[in-house]
């Protein structure tokens, strides 16, 4: 999804190749024989795996017309942005899959596990108050940069884990930036090439739920 | 006008000690502030600077902190540009991306590596930390003999993100194999891996950087860590 974002971003034309993860094809299989995962991003041939690398890979490859790269210029603020890109990987989408393997333990489980996914997020909040962020919606102020490229599949699965995991939020208590980064980003053009929400909770049940079963 | 550059760290932290090496490599004079008790209780700087994860290393530049080694080194490559190309990326935006990934996978699979094999005393977390080295060292091996170079290291004629990257986890490397008796880094398995520790370690930055990390140290260190908190009795 953030290889994709990032593409419509830069307004470079791509195809999308579906693969089938359960029976790895051998364009899969040759292009990241390391990792044998997706995304992989081949351009010209040449293939560049990791998300977060693809998405630099995409800013340095296809540099904006205005100089609005999904990097700032400056090296202190490139630094904050991969800081946050790198806390969005490891971090926060742990925290909520961590809410989904919680809800099938037990009460003191899914306390843990909430409290958890409420502070990582909490800490989100805190971020998008300082930097650009300051001048919101995105983490990149008025324009989506690193940090909202590497959010976005939160916009997807978010309300997967909110079904699932019955996770609930204290979004208008705590969270009124981020509800308004969710509002922004979810409206933003680039956004319209992910899934629908449905589809990915068919996924998280069939793939996650059943990694967590007893 | 002068900067002030600070490096909070850890002696025994690969993490730091590559912060260090990259900054010598620049010719940047800093200031190191060792965090006295990296386990227990963490200094009001560390917590200051880095209130997010509370770790080490962290760069402080004119008051700003940078943190995650990573990051850190970029950083310091895009303030501190090395002529004529020879920083730690090299310019072409796909060959970046390619030294970014084998930077990202030394420390994927070794500190995993690490994490098992130091916290456990023998059984099947250990063997998969023994399989994790085997297998990234040869991998790495091949991406060495793979990649074009126009001199012995990852960044060719200079040291570049995964030279420093790796070079930084030597000690701990060493330190591993005596743990867990066994062999990841060897001649018979990863002959360019090989060739390139015994010349990176003369590289002056390198040889200055690991010096403040001497291999004995960490494998006594290790081991007094391995008795005070997982209980293991070497």
């Amino acid at each position: 999804m953030r290889a994709e974002v990032a593409l419509v971003l830069k307004g470079v034309d791509y195809e999308k190749v579906p693969q089938d993860l359960s029976n790895k094809s051998e364009l899969l299989l040759n292009s990241n024989p390391v990792y044998r995962k997706v995304p992989v991003l081949l351009h010209n041939g040449k293939a560049v795996c990791e998300s977060g690398i693809i998405v630099e890979y995409v800013d340095e490859a296809w540099p904006s017309a205005d100089g609005d790269n999904l990097l700032p210029a400056d090296a202190y603020g490139r630094a904050m942005a991969r800081f946050w890109a790198d806390f969005v990987d490891k971090k926060v989408f742990d925290a909520l899959l961590g809410t989904l393997k919680a809800s099938k333990g037990t009460e003191e489980e899914k306390a843990a596990a909430e409290e958890n996914a409420v502070a990582v997020m909490s800490t989100l909040e805190e971020a998008l108050m300082k930097g650009k962020g300051g001048e919101g919606p995105f983490f990149g102020g008025a324009r989506m940069g690193l940090v909202d490229v590497m959010l976005v599949p939160l916009l997807v699965w978010l309300p997967a884990f909110e079904e699932l995991a019955q996770l609930s939020l204290p979004w208008a208590n705590k969270l009124p930036r981020l509800e308004a980064w969710f509002a922004a980003s979810k409206a933003h053009p680039s956004t319209a090439v992910l899934p629908e929400p449905p589809k990915v909770s068919e996924f998280a049940i069939k793939v996650f739920l059943p990694r967590f079963a007893n | 006008m002068t900067s002030s550059v600070k490096v909070l760290s850890f002696w025994r932290s690969p993490f730091g000690v590559r912060v260090l090496i990259a900054l010598k490599e620049k010719g940047v004079e800093y200031e190191y502030i060792e965090e006295q008790d990296l386990l227990e209780t963490k200094s009001k700087l560390l917590l200051e600077s880095n209130p997010v994860h509370k770790k080490v290393p962290v760069l402080i530049h004119n008051g700003k902190p940078v943190c995650e080694s990573l990051i850190i080194l970029q950083y310091i490559d895009e303030t501190w540009p090395s002529h004529d190309n020879n920083g730690f990326l090299p310019p072409d935006p796909y060959e970046r991306a390619v030294v970014r990934f084998w930077a990202d996978y030394a420390d994927k699979k070794i500190f995993e590596a690490i994490r098992l094999i130091l916290k456990n005393a023998e059984g099947e977390l250990v063997e998969q930390g023994k399989k994790i080295m085997k297998e990234s060292m040869a991998t790495l091996d091949k991406a060495l003999k793979d990649v074009a170079r126009d001199g012995p290291y990852f960044g060719g004629k200079n040291i570049n993100l995964v030279d420093i990257t790796l070079a930084s986890y030597l000690c701990w490397i060493e330190t591993l194999e005596t743990l867990g008796n066994f062999k990841s880094l060897e001649e018979s398995t990863c002959p360019h891996l090989c060739e390139w520790a015994k010349v990176v370690v003369q590289h002056p930055s390198v040889k200055e950087g690991l010096a403040t990390i001497p291999a004995q140290k960490v494998l006594e260190s290790a081991r007094e860590l391995r008795k005070k908190y997982f209980g293991i009795l070497e």
